[in-house]
């Protein structure tokens, strides 16, 4: 599937939802869905700046796909991580840096989650590009 | 102490209402909700009187200061002269001399630290602070340390949040130079006994700093009877203004320490071969300053001692042990620090959900807390807790809204286990 399609998935789940806290809900609920990131990738060099929290982003390429692992110790940014990484995981480097990635406006979340800077989204979609270019070269 | 349900069954007589009326800010929805700013330990909110003053000195008389003849810059360097009068008065300082302008706390910190510290400081020289210093009172002396040769010695705490003062006394000795205290936690809300590391101090023959940030919000600070070498605070938590502050130092060892920063404003005479400084506070205070930051935290600190403060500390002190006792009452929220003797600061953690999880959902409810380590990662380490939630009080706010606090608690609760 592709990331646009992915989008729209998301999109359609939160769409059933009226209200911020269903809306959140589903969040810290998809959260508990991101699978665990191996303790040992859970390094400095993985960690993700300008959140309050602490949290690790990695990624290896196989057979030309981005797979990505991550973890964050607060609920809200795991569910947002692990959104992201449905978005992106199984697509090409390539795509994934190009992607416009903006299903979070799309769905109210971004309004839903206006503490923008302190929950790091920005900072986590940032490095899902970084790392795809880094596979790239 | 904790108190029954019946001894805080009524609030105390503090007409909050009409206090609440000269905070415009506070009359606002967020998120949808009345407003509940839990959040005056990072800042506070200001009084009509305090805008005004800056309104006023904006409109009507605007100009740089000490060095104009023309009327406004008389006005001006006036009401900033007339500022620092208040500020010694209200500290109960000696002169007005002994009362220098900063941006805050911080730069009153680092100024003693890079004029005195670089100046008299030597290797094996001790600087001593406590285990529950915020970072501004912690990374200027490691500076200075690191310069000289100096060394950092923090006298711990329990784990209630108490300072051991036999660990004080112990750690005090013949190689300390200067004992640089937190007055109030902001992590913790614990009242420091500063009197007595002051005179454990004085029997060495230390000096001393107090960082008084987040007591001066709270309770009324005298200099002179604490008999401390320098103070600090700054004028935001007190009502006025940011990057206002103030170093309150003893007259003879400000007259011995170096400028620390050089240009306009602290030199007496000034050509390419030499500079004379002026004398405090001026020497202190290169270029144009905060003009109206002074006049404005004037405005504020006369504000404050306009309140009734027997009446404002019952009121305080009744929003934190109604704090206190309905966050236990949760059975969920753990409090961190829990001082026999504090300011209406709470610092507390939901069960095992992050800090941050909680506060986000708290300002969906159009409550504003703190969430983190407040720039006090030692005090953090110390309970093994990667921050808290804190709820810190001012004298305008409510049991009501600790109630709707404690409401999107519960919310929180539900959502996040």
């Amino acid at each position: 599937m592709s990331i646009a399609a992915k989008q729209e998935e998301i999109a359609e789940e939160f769409a059933l939802f009226d209200d911020w806290q269903e809306k959140l809900q589903l969040v810290i609920d998809t959260g508990e869905t991101l699978k665990p990131m191996l303790p040992e990738l859970q390094i400095e060099e993985n960690r993700i700046h300008g959140c309050q929290n602490k949290v690790y982003l990695s990624s290896t390429l196989e057979n030309g796909l981005m797979h990505y692992q991550g973890s964050s110790e607060a609920q809200i940014p795991r569910g947002l991580l692990a959104l992201l990484i449905r978005l992106v995981n199984n697509e090409k480097p390539e795509e994934i840096m190009h992607a416009q990635l903006d299903v979070f406006d799309r769905v109210g979340i971004k309004d839903t989650l206006s503490m923008q800077r302190a929950v790091g989204l920005e900072s986590m979609i940032r490095q899902v590009k970084l790392e795809a270019a880094r596979h790239i070269q | 102490m904790p108190v029954s349900p019946s001894e805080i069954a009524t609030a105390p007589k503090f007409d909050v209402e009409q206090i609440r009326n000269d905070f415009p800010i506070l009359h606002q929805q967020v998120n949808g909700k009345p407003l509940v700013y839990f959040d005056n330990g990072a800042t506070a909110q200001k009084p009509r009187q305090v805008i005004q003053a800056i309104v006023d000195y904006y409109e009507r008389y605007n100009a740089n200061i000490h060095r104009g003849v023309h009327h406004l810059s008389q006005k001006a360097t006036s009401a900033y002269e007339q500022a620092r009068e208040t500020i010694k008065n209200y500290l109960g300082a000696a002169s007005a001399d002994q009362i220098i302008f900063t941006k805050g706390t911080t730069e009153g910190i680092n100024l003693v630290a890079q004029t005195w510290g670089r100046n008299y400081l030597k290797e094996g020289d001790e600087i001593v602070i406590t285990a529950m210093e915020h970072h501004a009172n912690i990374v200027p002396w490691q500076m200075v340390a690191e310069e000289t040769g100096a060394v950092l010695r923090v006298i711990p705490m329990n784990q209630q949040g108490v300072l051991d003062l036999d660990a004080a006394a112990k750690l005090i000795g013949p190689r300390t130079r200067m004992v640089s205290v937190v007055h109030v936690s902001n992590a913790l809300g614990t009242i420091n006994p500063v009197e007595a590391l002051i005179a454990l101090a004085k029997q060495t023959g230390a000096l001393t700093l107090i960082d008084g940030a987040q007591a001066v919000p709270h309770f009324r600070v005298d200099v002179k009877a604490l008999d401390c070498d320098f103070y600090v605070f700054s004028a935001h938590k007190l009502f006025g203004p940011t990057g206002m502050g103030v170093l309150y130092g003893k007259a003879d060892i400000l007259a011995q320490i170096p400028p620390y920063q050089g240009g306009g404003d602290m030199i007496r005479e000034v050509t390419f071969e030499r500079t004379t400084y002026n004398e405090p506070p001026l020497k202190f205070e290169a270029g144009t300053p905060n003009i109206e930051g002074a006049i404005s935290m004037a405005a504020a600190v006369n504000y404050w001692m306009g309140l009734d403060h027997t009446a404002v500390q019952e009121h305080e002190h009744d929003l934190l042990e109604y704090g206190t006792q309905k966050l236990l009452e949760t059975g969920f929220i753990r409090i961190i620090g829990e001082a026999p003797n504090k300011v209406p600061v709470i610092s507390f953690l939901m069960e095992s959900a992050h800090p941050y999880d909680v506060g986000f959902i708290l300002d969906k409810e159009g409550i504003a807390v703190r969430t983190g380590h407040h720039c006090a990662q030692p005090v953090m380490d110390f309970f093994g807790i990667p921050g808290t939630l804190r709820a810190s009080f001012a004298f305008y706010n409510t049991r009501a809204e600790i109630d709707r606090m404690i409401d999107a608690l519960h919310l929180a609760k539900r959502m996040l286990s």
